[in-house]
């Protein structure tokens, strides 16, 4: 029977005022391993507040200290919320790509299916702002929402490709920012001397989310030509165009996330004009019915392919 | 909807908050000189003759710190009302500057740490958002934390000048606010300043033991820590 001790390492995390001392001992008797772990509180200094049941003991605080367990309470509120924000706008980012997914199944299906899908997308994007965005709002209730923008920037830029992107399929146009922010604000209708809570959208979300829908458009414009909506083509080539015009109308582009957006937003744009030139060119040589065939073929993400 | 609308909006955004940027950094820039001066009048402690004429160098402190309401307040006139975090990355710097100035000047007159209020209040800010133009907590708390690594080089430069008690006051000093600060659970930046307050503390402490062993220690100061 062989007995030998490792100790491991004693790790001592100060911030949290507390030591663990982890150990293992192999014990080769009968092949019985065993670990064991435990916890050593450092005399003197506070035990770590996360595994404290009861409340720390204050008897020994000087007065600084007292007044630092107030700081305390101050900066871990802040910090909680901050990552509860993060944590939900994580939860929008995951959703919003779905409902993106499921409206890209789109071309090809039959009318009554088409309708079915942006039926249960809308349904979906209404319980995303009921629940998920709602909660988000309330929390910034009361607070400066720049202080906490970061946390969700991502997750709403995602929602408003999912909404632009719903909206542009039964409108043909592109939303507003104000209506944008419109579905952000939560209010009771009947209690009008609430302030309505809501999440802001800066004008620099909303134009970050409509640079990512050029993305989500280029992909399905190329869809519908391989599946014969021709007409949808080209309709989202002419919107493609006017989005540029909108970009280059702003010159000098100071946020660098903008900027790489509209290098991505040409690359989309050209394979769309590309493909309604090409299209363009077909429909003279082959009958409307064999167009769809000729596209099949031709994969949206595929940065080799030419189509003449 | 006109997309090239939306695009012109964006625009006038942009435009707009690039010119309250510049105008929140032109104000930021008196604040920054002040800041300096005082800086530059609180470099004469770690002197031989600095240590000597700790009263002067806070009187003169004291003078620039006056000025600094009024920049607080021109700086307020220029970020918009409710839009205080959206500019704080430019001034957040210079505030954590002053506060560690204006803790470093209490210390030497008064040997504590000041609270976050009258910080704030010498500062001519308030400490709620609410209520105005605030000092916000965590730069209170960076503030603070900088002046460590003031206080651990004047222990030594004291040592050097002569003066044989002061590294056991500051070391008392930073024990005492190494335990307030022990009951954070700070992230990020202040986590980073936080690590640097030990680091300031050891090297404080190695200064007393090198005082102690030679048996330099005057009588009349505490012992225990």
């Amino acid at each position: 029977m062989i007995h030998y001790l490792i100790a491991k390492s004693i790790q001592v995390n100060p911030h949290k005022a507390r030591g663990n001392i982890l150990s293992s001992s192999h014990i080769f008797s009968n092949s019985i391993i065993i670990v064991v772990m435990s916890e050593v509180r450092i005399s003197g200094v506070e035990q770590g507040r996360r595994n404290a049941k009861e409340p720390p003991d204050t008897s020994h605080d000087t007065p600084l200290m007292t007044l630092f367990r107030g700081y305390s309470k101050a900066l871990d509120e802040k910090n909680d919320k901050y990552e509860r924000i993060y944590k939900t706008s994580r939860d929008v980012t995951v959703r919003s790509k779905r409902i993106i997914f499921s409206l890209q199944r789109i071309p090809g299906l039959a009318e009554d299916e088409k309708g079915n899908v942006l039926t249960s997308a809308a349904n979906d994007l209404r319980d995303v702002e009921q629940t998920l965005l709602k909660h988000i709002a309330m929390e910034l209730r009361d607070e400066d929402p720049h202080q906490f923008v970061n946390a969700y920037t991502s997750g709403i830029q995602e929602y408003i490709e999912a909404l632009s992107f719903h909206f542009f399929l039964l409108t043909e146009t592109i939303i507003s920012h104000n209506e944008v922010q419109g579905r952000l604000t939560f209010g009771s209708q009947d209690q009008t001397d609430i302030v309505p809570i809501s999440v802001l959208v800066q004008a620099k979300e909303y134009i970050l989310g409509i640079a990512d829908l050029t993305g989500e458009l280029m992909r399905f414009c190329i869809k519908c030509v391989s599946t014969g909506d021709f007409e949808m083509c080209f309709k989202i080539c002419d919107v493609l165009k006017k989005m540029h015009g909108g970009f280059l109308s702003l010159g000098y582009i100071p946020a660098k996330e903008l900027y790489h957006k509209m290098m991505v937003f040409r690359s989309s744009l050209h394979k769309v004009e590309e493909a309604c030139y090409s299209l363009q060119l077909r429909k003279s040589e082959v009958p409307a019915e064999m167009l769809g065939d000729v596209f099949a073929m031709y994969d949206a993400d595929d940065q080799n392919v030419a189509f003449v | 909807m006109d997309i090239t609308e939306a695009f012109s909006t964006y625009g006038s955004c942009v435009e707009r908050e690039t010119e309250v940027r510049e105008s929140v950094q032109a104000a930021v820039r008196d604040l920054e000189k002040t800041s300096y001066t005082i800086s530059t009048i609180l470099e004469k402690m770690h002197n031989a003759e600095g240590i000597q004429n700790l009263q002067t160098i806070c009187s003169d402190c004291h003078a620039e710190l006056a000025r600094v309401p009024a920049l607080y307040e021109a700086l307020q006139e220029r970020v918009p009302f409710g839009e205080f975090y959206r500019y704080h990355h430019n001034f957040r710097g210079t505030t954590q500057r002053l506060v560690g100035a204006t803790c470093l000047i209490v210390y030497l007159e008064e040997n504590r740490l000041p609270p976050h209020e009258e910080v704030a209040k010498s500062l001519g800010l308030c400490t709620q958002r609410e209520k105005g133009f605030h000092l916000d907590l965590e730069d209170y708390l960076q503030g603070t934390l900088s002046i460590s690594h003031e206080l651990s080089r004047l222990a030594i430069n004291s040592v050097s000048a002569g003066d044989y008690s002061r590294p056991f006051q500051i070391r008392q000093f930073l024990r005492d606010l190494h335990s307030a600060y022990s009951l954070l659970f700070p992230k990020n930046e202040l986590r980073k300043k936080f690590d640097e307050l030990k680091y300031s503390l050891k090297k404080t402490e190695e200064v007393v033991y090198n005082l102690s062993l030679r048996g330099l220690k005057p009588q009349d100061t505490e012992t225990s820590g």
